[in-house]
């Protein structure tokens, strides 16, 4: 569990942060999310002192992180940013073992280790793991920035805008990884956004900064059902966020017995694991009020309509 | 008045300032060359016992005139024959030159220039030639090199839009590119002036006149008074050369920022 | 398969081929020191060696016109020095004889020209072959060694500058001495520069406090260093014959190594906070998240990543120090300058050449081991 306890940094004249207080859970995906400048990133480099706060502290697992030199923290907090920053000077190999070398592992210990994070990451050993950074793809290098931050097993990962710099695509199968591993690990991680597609896509918890302060700290749901006034509303999108609202859940939520409709060959078919919002759009698309739902195996497990659709996406 | 004087000196202020550089090794060089018997008291010391203080044979003023007369004249013709070379080079004709001329410039470097005034007596024969044609040669590296450097950082967008709006080959090469690399062009002019201020120096071991005479009169009658004037006048003269320059060009790439 | 025309080749071509109607090959002079007279090129043609290397030049010029493999040109045009270099050797025996013993045999324009040209077409074939920049250096290096093989082996013992070489018993001595002055400041001026140049690139006051001052060190000139350090040294010397006993006296070697020193600053100050400055913030900030500490960054981040731009300031101190060395010979300070300027003096054109070849050649060397490191050490890190 971390906690951020009245969390102040002062630039000079400039309030980057003030007084932020917030609490993520074990285990959990908590985004920090506004516009540029408004404090997020200074948040952030405040949990593993890259910054000094002014006033306030950060709790990790009850411990103040004051009471613990800055190096030895950051070696057990993972830490992924959006220029990846992978050394150009040395192997993938070579990059993901920088933090296991710093804490002194053995050249096994290492060695397996990273054997463990390119498999983790879906990437070949042999392909990999003796090339040079500026010879990988942008997705590529940022995998190797995941699994590099990875490498000590940290409990906690910070993520300064990690996807930021690459194409949709990309983007949208690395989030999908992230949040696989993410499961998987068990670990915490924090991250950095201004895409409010991508906080909702990953994380538990939204906050939500601006001016350096906190407005809203909440699950994805209740920040789309109940956002505050201002800034908040804004940026999840007044009309769209029906549309995230119904991105949030899985088909399977709303399926119905087959037998309440009268389908026919002509019927359009849905797959059981896509969003409430891809059924929308398919419903749309293909002028049908009601789409047979399959599932893995092709086979028909039931049927949604689009006035369960209308009842779920109301805000209140 | 008041209101006059505060408007009239932060200008007036501004501009010395901005000309120290140039204006302290002038004013200093000036004194040297016109009142350097005024030093007689203070250079006693440095002379060995019944030897004159100050340098006789030739005046200051002639000789700070014949070694800026070898150092503009050589110069003068290197950045003719540098830009003009350069500009061939980098045409799309001269392309079978350019990796040659990219690495001669490159190798140049490291050619020192005492060895390149060294065979040019061979060449000619003592006295002011072979440092004329030293200088000459040595100065055309920086000047090419920097030329090729500066016309090829201008970015092919800028041309292309040149093109774009019909200016002709010549056109593009006068009216952009040229501007362009014009503050780097001049770095390569100032960098070969410094060194052929030095270089002609050294010139006064082959007979060259020029300011070394009085350092190398020095160095042969172990009289430290001469080999400090000449000294300071010589390393005043590139001071005010590389402020003078140096000026040029931030006036220059000031014009292109703005 | 149609032939193209490469013009660089063709102008090169008409150059020797102008260059050998044109220019003496050699010179025949009464003595050492009086000018001679060019060797006309058909008494040289009827000596055998002459013979074999133009039959050899003919082809090589014809196939540096076309656009042939390069690594063909390179080899013919190597060939060519070579052959060049044997038949002025072999060659000079018959030429001599019938002239006073005090006559002398020197190369001439003719030569230095075609070792030009034939040193231009090299380069630009040795450029198009794209090798890898250690084999490049072993190539030349290779190369080189094979030339003065030849000449070690008596082979140019009848011309003049080999005469000359002959009557300096400390040749090499004198190139261990130019040696250890270049490169003798540049160790405490990277002692000194390094941590300077950090400095700079941390803290910009700093940076606008030291280079101006460096810079203007920079512009004076070397013989006005020289003599302008001559002046305190010596009246310390003067004062302190304790000083003097250890060899810091205003004439000799200190005032060129303190000048040296001097010099060096500049280039190695402002390459190293210059490839400091590139450094990628985003692989800092990385480095430091991960938690390195301070020193661990400077030793496996930044030092290696800034290395080739550090580098390339050394590539210029060395080559600048190697010439500078030369100017120290006038006042006293040894190396090849002594040979330069007791040439100068003595008005023996062979003797300065005995001084400026190896200085170039020093200057050059040290250049292509340099541009090997650097770019040994950029492959990776690019």
């Amino acid at each position: 569990m971390i906690e951020l306890q009245g969390l102040t940094r002062v630039f000079g004249e400039r309030t980057a942060v003030d007084n932020l207080n917030l609490r993520v859970e074990s285990g959990q995906i908590c985004a920090l999310i506004g516009t540029s400048g408004c404090g997020k990133s200074t948040t952030l480099k405040m949990i593993n002192r890259l910054i000094e706060p002014t006033s306030g502290t950060v709790l990790i697992n009850g411990e103040d992180i004051r009471n613990q030199q800055p190096e030895q923290l950051r070696r057990r907090i993972g830490y992924a940013i959006q220029g990846i920053g992978l050394f150009p000077h040395r192997s993938v190999y070579d990059n993901i073992a920088t933090v296991p070398r710093l804490l002194n592992w053995s050249s096994e210990q290492v060695d397996q280790r990273v054997h463990e994070l390119l498999d983790l990451l879906k990437m070949d050993f042999d392909t990999f793991a003796h090339q040079y950074p500026h010879r990988l793809s942008g997705g590529e290098q940022q995998r190797i920035g995941v699994a590099r931050a990875l490498a000590a097993r940290p409990e906690l990962m910070l993520m300064d805008e990690p996807f930021g710099a690459l194409d949709p695509l990309t983007r949208e199968r690395l989030q999908g990884e992230l949040k696989q591993i993410q499961r998987m690990l068990g670990i915490t991680i924090i991250l950095v956004t201004h895409d409010i597609e991508e906080a909702i896509r990953l994380a538990d918890q939204i906050a939500v900064m601006d001016g350096g302060k906190l407005l809203q700290a909440a699950s994805p749901r209740e920040l789309l059902r109940n956002p505050r006034e201002g800034f908040v509303s804004q940026l999840v999108g007044g009309e769209e966020r029906a549309l995230r609202l119904l991105s949030l859940s899985p088909i399977a939520d709303l399926v119905q017995p087959t037998e309440l409709f009268e389908l026919n060959e002509d019927t359009p078919s849905i797959d059981a694991h896509l969003t409430l919002r891809d059924a929308l759009a398919r419903q749309l698309w293909q002028r049908s009020p009601v789409l047979r739902v399959v599932d893995a195996n092709g086979a028909t497990c039931g049927a949604i309509s689009v006035q369960e659709l209308l009842s779920a996406g109301g805000g209140n | 008045m008041p209101a006059l004087a505060a408007t009239a000196t932060p200008n007036a202020f501004r501009f010395l300032l901005a000309w120290r550089g140039v204006l302290i090794p002038l004013l200093l060089l000036l004194y040297l060359a016109l009142f350097t018997s005024t030093l007689t008291p203070l250079l006693q010391s440095l002379t060995p016992v019944g030897a004159p203080v100050i340098y006789i044979r030739d005046s200051f003023i002639n000789l700070i005139g014949w070694h800026l007369l070898l150092v503009v004249l050589s110069i003068a013709a290197a950045s003719l024959i540098a830009i003009t070379a350069a500009i061939l080079v980098s045409r799309p004709s001269g392309a079978d030159f350019l990796p040659l001329a990219r690495s001669l410039a490159n190798l140049g470097q490291t050619l020192p220039p005492v060895a390149v005034l060294a065979l040019a007596v061979p060449a000619v024969g003592f006295g002011s030639w072979p440092a004329l044609i030293a200088l000459f040669l040595y100065g055309l590296l920086p000047i090419f090199e920097n030329t090729l450097a500066g016309l090829s950082q201008v970015r092919p967008e800028i041309k292309e839009a040149a093109k774009g709006i019909g200016m002709g080959p010549m056109q593009v090469l006068w009216r952009v590119e040229l501007p362009l690399a014009l503050p780097v062009i001049i770095t390569g002019v100032r960098l070969s002036v410094i060194i052929s201020i030095g270089t002609a120096t050294i010139g006064s071991t082959v007979a060259a006149k020029g300011l070394g005479e009085v350092i190398i009169a020095g160095l042969l009658t172990d009289n430290l008074s001469f080999i400090l004037q000449g000294g300071v006048i010589v390393a005043l003269m590139a001071m005010l050369f590389d402020a003078l320059f140096q000026r040029i060009e931030s006036c220059l790439s000031l014009g292109q920022n703005s | 398969m149609p032939f193209r025309i490469d013009r660089l080749g063709l102008t090169l071509a008409v150059a020797v081929a102008l260059v050998l109607v044109l220019l003496p090959l050699l010179n025949l002079q009464p003595n050492r020191i009086l000018p001679g007279s060019g060797v006309p090129l058909g008494e040289l043609i009827a000596q055998p060696g002459a013979q074999r290397f133009i039959l050899l030049m003919i082809p090589t010029a014809i196939l540096v016109c076309l656009r042939v493999h390069p690594a063909l040109k390179l080899g013919l045009s190597a060939l060519s020095l070579l052959v060049l270099i044997y038949a002025l050797g072999s060659d000079s025996d018959a030429l001599l004889a019938g002239s006073s013993g005090f006559a002398r045999l020197a190369l001439g324009s003719g030569f230095w020209a075609l070792l030009l040209l034939l040193g231009l077409m090299m380069t630009d074939a040795l450029i198009k072959l794209e090798l890898g920049a250690l084999l490049r250096l072993l190539l030349i290096v290779g190369y080189l060694a094979a030339l003065f093989a030849l000449l070690a082996n008596g082979l140019w013992d009848r011309l003049s500058l080999m005469l000359e070489y002959h009557n300096q018993p400390t040749f090499w001595q004198q190139g261990v001495r130019h040696l250890l002055l270049a490169l003798g400041s540049i160790l405490p001026a990277l002692i000194v520069g390094v941590p300077l140049g950090i400095r700079c690139h941390r803290s910009p006051r700093v940076r606008a406090a030291l280079i101006p001052v460096l810079s203007l060190l920079q512009t004076i000139p070397s013989l006005a260093m020289f003599g302008l350090l001559m002046i305190p040294l010596s009246l310390l010397a003067l004062s302190f014959p304790l000083l003097a006993e250890f060899g810091i006296r205003g004439i000799g070697v200190a005032p060129a190594v303190l000048a040296l020193f001097l010099y060096s600053l500049l280039p190695i100050v402002s390459n190293t906070a210059a490839g400091f400055d590139g450094l990628d913030p985003a692989v800092l900030q990385a480095a430091r998240g991960m938690g390195m500490s301070r020193r661990q960054m400077l030793w496996q981040i930044e030092l290696p990543l800034a290395l080739p731009v550090m580098l390339s300031g050394l590539r210029i101190v060395v080559t600048m120090n190697i010439g500078l060395v030369a100017v120290a010979g006038l006042i006293g300070g040894g190396g090849y300058g002594t040979y330069i300027f007791q040439g100068l003096g003595q008005t023996a054109t062979d003797l300065v050449l005995l001084g400026t070849l190896p200085t170039i050649l020093l200057a050059f060397l040290a250049a292509l081991l340099i541009d090997t490191l650097i770019a040994m050490t950029q492959r990776e890190a690019r």
